[in-house]
C-alpha cells in the first residue's frame, strides 16, 4: 500500500478515525492490526518472517535483562544473528552467489556454480531489521528496560507510518509513546495533515515528474551526452531527495495526527556546506544508527587518526551495502567514506562554517552538492559500466551541449516543481517548522497552504506514480 | 473536534471554489486552443468550415503517411500519434456530439494493436469530455477503480498538461496556417540507421496471439458510422519488414470487416515494389518519410476513389 495512493488515503482515514473513537486501552491493538494490514498489502506471507524476528527479539530482550555476565551477550548475539541472518538470506544471498559464481568461472572451476534463490525481497526489510536490532542493543546497554507487552513490542517494530522506509526509531524514543493516552488536538492534527500534504507534493509532483525525465535518460544513457547526463544526474539528486524525504514527511505527519512524534529524517541536506554536515542532514535516522551502533562500537575517533579513517570507511561501506546488494552501492559508500575521511584530514569543521560570508557558504554548498551528485551516479546507474559511461561523458566536451529534453511540457513542469520546492524549503522551512509558517490559530495560512498544495497535485501530480525508491531497501 | 470539522468544511468549500474557477478558466482556454495532440487538433478540425467530406483517422502510421490532398474529395487528416482504437472510437463520438461527422471515414487499422495489451490510458487524451460523453467517461473509469475519485476535481481533466495547455492556448492566439492535418516526417541520415536496426533487431520473436477483446472498440466505431450513415473504409499501412503478427491479425480482421460490408485495403498484401526497394523512403520500419508517404497516399487514394465517388459524385475531379 503506497502512501501516494487513494487506497492509503482510505486506510489512513479509517484507522485514524477509529483510533480516536476507541478507548485508550484498545488503541495499540488497533494500530497493530492496521500495521499488519498495511504490510500484508504488499506480500502477505512476509508477515510471518517479520513476526518470526519479532518473537526472537522480544524473547531475547527479556532474557538479556534477566541474565547476567556472558549470558547477556549470548542472547544479544542470538538476536543479532537472527536479524542479520534474515537480511543475509533475502538481501545478500544472491549477491554473494553472483560473486562466487563469477570467481568460479574466472578460475574455470565450474561453469554452473551455486544456484540462486528466486525470492522477492520483503518490503522495507533493512529498515525494520535495523529498528529491531537497536532494541536489543539498547536493552543490552541498559538504556531501556525490556518490553513485557508483546503487542507493544510488535507495534514498535511494525508501526505502519515508519514500517517500510523509516525513520529507524530508537526504543527509548517511541516505546513509551504507545502507553501515553493521546487526545485529539486540533492544532497538532492540522500540522500533521499539512506535513502529509507537503510530503505528497514532494513525491507526486516533484519526484515522480523528475523520475520520468531521469528514467528516459538513464534507461538510454548511450544515446546521451554531457549536459543531458549532467541535468539528469541533478534531476536524480532532487528525485531521490523528494522521494525519500516526501515519504518521511508523510510518515511523520501521519504519526503526528495520532499524537506520535517520530524522529526527523531530513533537514535540508542540499544546503549542507560539507559532506560531514550532509550526513547530519540526510537520512538522519540511518546515519545516527550507523554512528551509534557501528562507528562508535568500532572505536570511533578515539583510537588514533588512521583508525578513525578506517572506521569511517567501514561504516560508510556497510552503509552502502545496507542500501542494496550491488557493487554500485559499495562504491557509493566508499566515495562517501573517502569524502568524510578527507574532510577529517583537512580539518573541515561543521560548526565553524556558520562564520563564513555568504559567497563562501554558497561556494561550499555548491561544491558539496556536486560531490554528492557524483555519488548519486553510482546509486542510480544499474551497473558500474553505466556509471562509468555517465561520469566520463559528463566531463567529455565532445557534443556536451546537445541537450535532450524529451517532453518539453514534462521538463517545464519538473523545473517548476523543483523551483517551488527550493522556494518553499529555503524561504520558509529553513528556519521554521510548517507549524511556524502556517499558524493554525489564524486558519487562513493552513487553509491557503493546503489548497495550494492540493491544487498543485491535481494539476501536476503524476497519477499512479512510481513506488518509493527506498521501499526496495 | 468541532473546530476540526469546521476547518474541513472551509477547506472543502475553498477547494470547490478554486477547482471551479480553474476548471472554467482552462475549459475556456481549451475550446480556443487549436494546437497540440491533447485536443487542439480536434478543435482545429471542429472549427473548419465547411466540414471536409472525408476524414482520415488513425495513429502515427496514418498521420505521417496519408496526405489528404491526394484524395478525390476534400479530406482532412485527424490522426493522433500513439493513439489506439479506443481513442479513435472516442474521437468519433466527439465528432458525433459536435455534429461534425464527415460523410466518409478512412480508418487506419494498426495490426500491432490487436496482439498487444489494451491501452485504456489513450482515452485520457479525451479527458475534456469526461462527464460529457458517456463512452469516454466509462472508458476512463475502467482505467482504474480510483479514476472516479480523481475526477471529483474538474480541474483534474488538465492533470499533467497544465503547462502545455497554456502554451498551446497562447500559440493558438497567433494566426495559424490552415493545414490539412498531414504531418510528413522529414528524412534524416539517421533514419536509415533506424530502419536497419529494426530489420536486424530480430523483433517479435514470440508467436503472437490475436486479442479478440480488442475488437470491441472497432465494432463500436463501425456501429457509430452505420448509425450516422457515414461511409467507412479501412486500410493498413505497410511495414518495411513484415512483422510476424501480420498473418495472425489480418485473417480475422479481414473476415470481420468483410462480414460488416466494410472495404479493407491491406497494403502489405499489395505492396508497392518501389517502397520496398529503397530504404531512403523510410523513417523507420513502420513509418514512411516525406519521400515515401506520397506513394502510399496515392495508392490508398486510387483504391478509395470508387467508394468515395459513390458518396459525393459532384465533387470528383
Amino acid at each position: 500500500m503506497l502512501f501516494n495512493s487513494i487506497q492509503f488515503l482510505v486506510f489512513f482515514l479509517v484507522v485514524t478515525i477509529s483510533y480516536f473513537l476507541l478507548p485508550h486501552r484498545f488503541r495499540w491493538f488497533l494500530l497493530l492490526v492496521a500495521s499488519c494490514v498495511f504490510y500484508a498489502a504488499f506480500i502477505p506471507i512476509y508477515l510471518l518472517i517479520l513476526f518470526g524476528t519479532i518473537i526472537i527479539d522480544y524473547i531475547a530482550g527479556i532474557q538479556i535483562e534477566h541474565a547476567t555476565g556472558q549470558k547477556r551477550k549470548y542472547f544479544l548475539i542470538l538476536s543479532l544473528v537472527a536479524n542479520i541472518g534474515v537480511l543475509a538470506v533475502f538481501k545478500y544471498y544472491n549477491f554473494f552467489t553472483d560473486n562466487v559464481n563469477l570467481l568460479l568461472q574466472q578460475f574455470h572451476i565450474t561453469a554452473h556454480g551455486l544456484s540462486y534463490l528466486s525470492i522477492a525481497l520483503p518490503i522495507g526489510l533493512s529498515f525494520h531489521t535495523f529498528q529491531a536490532m537497536s532494541y536489543t542493543i539498547e536493552v543490552y546497554r541498559g538504556n531501556v528496560p525490556a518490553e513485557r507487552n508483546f503487542g507493544i513490542y510488535a507495534l514498535y517494530v511494525m508501526f505502519y507510518p515508519q514500517l517500510v522506509a523509516g525513520p529507524i526509531e530508537r526504543p527509548q524514543a517511541i516505546l513509551h509513546q504507545f502507553y501515553e493516552e493521546k487526545r485529539f488536538d486540533f492544532e497538532r492534527v492540522i500540522v500533521g495533515l499539512e506535513r502529509m500534504l507537503w510530503g505528497l507534493f514532494k513525491k507526486a509532483v516533484v519526484s515522480d515528474l523528475l523520475s520520468m525525465y531521469v528514467n528516459s535518460i538513464y534507461n538510454n544513457t548511450h544515446a546521451n551526452t554531457g549536459l543531458t547526463l549532467l541535468i539528469a544526474t541533478y534531476a536524480f539528486a532532487f528525485q531521490i531527495y523528494c522521494d525519500f524525504s516526501g515519504y518521511s514527511d508523510i510518515a511523520l505527519g501521519a504519526a503526528q495526527v495520532m499524537g506520535f512524534k517520530l524522529m526527523e529524517n531530513f533537514s535540508l541536506p542540499y544546503f549542507s556546506k560539507s559532506i560531514t554536515e550532509f550526513w547530519r542532514r540526510w537520512h538522519i535516522s540511518l546515519s545516527s544508527w550507523l554512528r551509534d551502533y557501528l562507528y562508535i562500537s568500532l572505536g570511533g575517533n578515539r583510537k588514533g587518526t588512521l583508525k578513525t579513517y578506517r572506521n569511517l570507511m567501514i561504516t560508510m561501506l556497510l552503509g552502502g551495502l545496507w542500501h542494496g546488494a550491488s557493487w554500485n552501492f559499495v562504491i557509493w559508500g566508499f566515495l562517501n567514506g573517502a569524502y568524510l575521511s578527507i574532510e577529517k584530514m583537512l580539518g573541515i569543521n561543521v560548526k565553524s562554517s556558520s562564520n563564513y560570508s555568504w559567497p563562501v557558504k554558497l561556494f561550499r554548498v555548491l561544491v558539496t552538492f556536486h560531490l554528492i551528485c557524483l555519488t548519486w551516479v553510482f546509486f542510480r546507474a544499474t551497473s558500474f559500466s553505466q556509471a562509468f559511461y555517465v561520469i566520463t561523458h559528463i566531463f567529455n566536451p565532445v557534443g556536451f551541449w546537445n541537450l535532450r529534453i524529451q517532453d518539453a511540457s514534462i521538463f517545464a513542469s519538473m523545473t517548476m516543481g523543483v523551483g517551488l520546492l527550493l522556494v518553499f524549503e529555503y524561504l520558509y522551512l529553513r528556519r521554521h517548522q510548517i507549524a511556524d509558517i502556517t499558524p493554525v490559530r489564524g486558519w487562513k495560512y493552513p487553509l491557503a497552504f493546503s489548497v495550494v498544495l492540493i491544487m498543485l497535485m491535481v494539476g501536476f501530480g503524476v497519477s499512479g506514480g512510481d513506488q518509493f525508491i527506498y521501499f526496495q531497501f | 473536534m468541532q473546530r476540526f470539522f469546521l476547518f474541513l468544511l472551509a477547506l472543502a468549500a475553498l477547494l470547490f471554489g478554486v477547482d471551479f474557477i480553474l476548471a472554467r478558466t482552462f475549459d475556456a482556454m481549451y475550446t480556443r486552443t487549436l494546437l497540440g495532440q491533447s485536443g487542439g487538433e480536434i478543435n482545429q478540425y471542429l472549427a473548419l468550415k465547411p466540414t471536409p467530406e472525408a476524414l482520415v483517422i488513425g495513429n502515427s502510421r496514418a498521420r505521417y503517411q496519408i496526405d489528404p490532398d491526394s484524395f478525390a474529395v476534400p479530406m482532412y487528416n485527424l490522426c493522433h500519434a500513439g493513439m489506439g482504437q479506443s481513442f479513435q472510437t472516442g474521437l468519433l463520438q466527439v465528432l458525433e456530439l459536435e455534429h461534425k461527422l464527415p460523410k466518409a471515414v478512412l480508418l487506419h487499422v494498426d495490426l500491432g494493436e490487436y496482439v498487444a495489451e489494451e491501452s485504456l490510458a489513450d482515452m485520457g487524451t479525451l479527458r475534456y469530455y469526461y462527464n460529457k460523453l458517456p463512452f469516454v467517461t466509462e472508458e476512463i473509469n475502467n482505467i482504474s477503480r480510483y479514476e472516479r475519485g480523481k475526477y471529483f476535481f474538474r480541474f483534474y481533466r488538465y492533470n499533467g498538461r497544465v503547462i502545455s495547455q497554456l502554451k498551446n492556448y497562447l500559440q493558438s492566439r497567433r494566426n495559424l496556417p490552415v493545414t490539412n492535418g498531414y504531418q510528413p516526417l522529414e528524412p534524416f541520415a539517421t533514419d536509415t540507421v533506424n530502419a536497419l536496426l529494426a530489420v536486424d533487431g530480430g523483433r517479435d520473436a514470440k508467436p503472437p496471439r490475436f486479442q479478440y477483446a480488442h475488437l470491441r472498440h472497432l465494432l463500436k466505431f463501425i456501429d457509430i458510422c452505420k448509425k450516422n450513415n457515414v461511409k467507412l473504409l479501412c486500410f493498413t499501412s505497410p511495414y518495411y519488414q513484415a512483422h510476424n503478427y501480420g498473418p495472425v491479425v489480418v485473417a480475422p480482421l479481414d473476415s470481420l470487416l468483410r462480414a460488416q460490408g466494410i472495404p479493407y485495403l491491406n497494403t502489405n498484401a499489395q505492396p508497392l515494389p518501389l517502397l520496398w526497394s529503397h530504404r531512403l523512403f523510410w523513417h523507420d520500419n513502420d513509418h514512411l518519410n516525406r519521400l515515401g508517404a506520397p506513394y502510399l497516399s496515392q495508392q490508398v487514394a486510387r483504391w478509395s476513389k470508387p467508394y468515395l465517388t459513390a458518396i459525393e459524385p459532384s465533387r470528383i475531379d
